[in-house]
C-alpha cells in the first residue's frame, strides 16, 4: 500500500511537468489508466500470494499430521512386535513343554528295562546266598558288575536327556547326520516299544548352523507324530525312514503310517492344527516350521505312497 | 469448429471446451509443471471461439485445488473472456466443495475482481 501512494503521488507530480506529444489531460487519463491497472495486478498479486501462503501452511499441517501419524504407526508396530514375540517364546515354551512331557516319558521307559533287571538280581541275590550257603567273592563282583552295567546304561540315558533339554543360546555348525543319530538313539526304545523301525540313510552330509537341540525338537516332532498316525492305524509293519542329502542339502522323513488327510494339508502348519484332538496342542508342527524357519530351512509336507513325507530344506543362501 | 478435449492426469484437469453447445468444461487438480505452457491451447481455442462464439456461453470450473501459477492464469482467462463478453452472454460457474474452503475463497476473490463477468458460486451437493 505504502508504495502504491508513493507511486501514485510521483506520478502527480510528474503530470504537469510532461509536455510532449499529446495533451496533458489525455496523458493524465492514459497515467491514470496505468495506475488502475497497476493496482488491479498488484491487487491480484497480493491475493495469489495469499494463496500460496495458505497452501504452504496446508503442506505444513498435512506434514505434521503426516509426523505424527508414522509415530504412532512406528511405536505400533514396535508394540505388536514384542508382543508377537512374547506370544511365540509361549507357544514355544508349551510345545517345549510337551516335548518334555513326552521325552520325560520316553525316560521313564528306558529305565524300565534295567530298573527290572536291577530289580531281579537284587531279589535273586539271597536266594543265591542261600543255595550256596553264601555268596562268593566271584558271584558278587558279578552282581556288581552286572549291576554297574545297568546303572551306567541308566545314567548314559539320563545324560543323554539332560543334554537335550540343556538350553543352548549360542548359533553352531552342527552336522545333520549326528543329530539324526542321536535323536533316533533318543527315541529309539520307544520306537521299539511300538514296533516301529527305523532307516537312516545318508548320501552325504551337511552341516547346519543353528541351535541343535531345537532343532532336534523338529526330528522328534516329525517322529512322534508318526509314531502317533502309527498308532491309530493297523500297518503290518511300521518303519519310518529318514534320508539325508547333503548334495540338496535336506533331509525327508518318510513313514508308511498312510498319510496326512488332504483336507487339514492346507493347515498343517498353523498353530492350533492338530489330529490329535484333546490329545494334541496343535503347537507341534507349527512349532516345528517356526524352528525351521529360524535354522535357514523351510518344512515342508506332502503325502507318499503309503505314508506322509515331511521335508526340511535348507534355503539356497544359507 | 473442432472439439478440444485434454485427459485428466494426477496433476492436470479435465478440459472440454465444445463449440457446438458454447459450454467449456474445467475439472479436477490444477499443477501443470509448466503452467502457462499447458494452458496455452486453451487459451487460443478460446480466442478462437470467441471470433464466432454462440449467444450464450457457459464455462463451468470445478478444480479442487490449484498453484499459484494456475491462479494467475485464471485470472488472465477472466480477462481474456471479459474482452469477450460483448459478443456472447458469458456465464461461469465456479463449483466448490463445501468441505473445501480455498476454493470457495478463490472464487470469491475472482467475483470480487471481474464484477462486469457473471460469475456464480456453486457448491458441489
Amino acid at each position: 500500500m505504502k508504495y502504491n501512494q508513493q507511486f501514485e503521488e510521483i506520478i502527480q507530480k510528474l503530470l504537469p511537468l510532461i509536455e510532449i506529444g499529446s495533451s496533458p489531460e489525455i496523458l493524465e487519463k492514459d497515467i491514470l489508466t496505468l495506475i488502475d491497472i497497476y493496482k488491479k495486478k498488484d491487487r491480484r498479486l497480493n491475493r495469489i500470494i495469499k494463496l500460496s501462503d495458505k497452501q504452504q501452511r496446508a503442506i505444513l499441517e498435512l506434514n505434521e499430521e503426516l509426523d505424527s501419524y508414522k509415530q504412532n504407526l512406528e511405536e505400533r508396530v514396535t508394540e505388536e512386535i514384542q508382543k508377537r514375540k512374547k506370544q511365540e517364546a509361549l507357544l514355544f515354551e508349551q510345545s517345549r513343554l510337551a516335548a518334555i512331557a513326552e521325552m520325560i516319558d520316553a525316560a521313564a521307559h528306558q529305565w524300565m528295562q534295567p530298573l527290572n533287571i536291577l530289580s531281579i538280581q537284587i531279589s535273586m541275590l539271597p536266594i543265591k546266598a542261600e543255595k550256596s550257603n553264601g555268596l562268593s567273592s566271584e558271584e558278587v563282583r558279578k552282581f556288581q558288575q552286572d549291576a554297574s552295567l545297568q546303572i551306567t546304561h541308566m545314567t548314559d540315558t539320563l545324560s543323554n536327556f539332560r543334554t537335550f533339554f540343556k538350553p543352548m543360546s549360542d548359533a553352531r555348525s552342527f552336522s545333520v547326520y549326528k543329530t539324526v543319530q542321536s535323536t533316533l538313539r533318543l527315541i529309539q526304545n520307544e520306537l521299539d516299544r511300538y514296533s516301529i523301525t527305523s532307516h537312516l540313510q545318508c548320501d552325504e552330509d551337511f552341516q547346519i548352523l543353528g541351535n541343535e537341540n531345537e532343532f532336534k525338537h523338529i526330528l522328534l516332532n516329525l517322529i512322534n507324530n508318526a509314531k502317533y498316525a502309527f498308532m491309530q492305524k493297523e500297518v503290518a509293519q511300521r518303519h519310518i525312514t529318514l534320508h539325508i542329502s547333503g548334495k540338496e542339502k535336506k533331509i525327508e522323513i518318510i513313514d508308511n503310517a498312510g498319510g496326512i488327510d488332504e483336507k487339514i494339508m492346507p493347515n498343517l502348519f498353523r498353530a492350533g492344527c492338530t489330529t490329535k484332538g484333546e490329545k494334541g496342542s496343535g503347537m507341534g508342527l507349527y512349532m516345528s516350521a517356526q524352528i525351521a524357519k529360524k535354522h535357514n530351512g523351510q518344512l515342508l509336507a506332502e503325502n507318499s505312497a503309503e505314508g506322509a513325507k515331511f521335508t526340511f530344506i535348507l534355503k539356497e543362501d544359507a | 469448429m473442432e472439439r478440444l478435449l485434454i485427459e485428466a492426469t494426477k496433476y492436470t484437469p479435465q478440459i472440454i471446451l465444445d463449440a457446438s453447445k458454447g459450454l467449456l468444461e474445467m475439472r479436477g487438480k490444477s499443477y501443470p509443471e509448466n503452467t502457462f505452457e499447458f494452458y496455452q491451447p486453451v487459451l487460443s481455442w478460446i480466442e478462437h471461439y470467441f471470433q464466432d462464439p454462440l449467444p450464450d456461453t457457459l464455462l463451468q470450473m470445478e478444480i479442487i485445488y490449484f498453484n499459484s501459477s494456475s491462479s494467475k492464469l485464471f485470472f488472465d482467462l477472466f480477462d481474456l473472456l471479459e474482452t469477450y463478453r460483448e459478443k456472447s452472454h458469458i456465464t461461469i460457474e465456479w463449483i466448490y466443495d463445501p468441505e473445501n474452503e480455498s476454493a470457495l475463497e478463490a472464487g470469491e476473490d475472482f467475483m470480487e475482481d471481474f464484477e462486469t463477468l457473471s460469475i456464480q458460486l456453486i457448491e458441489k451437493p
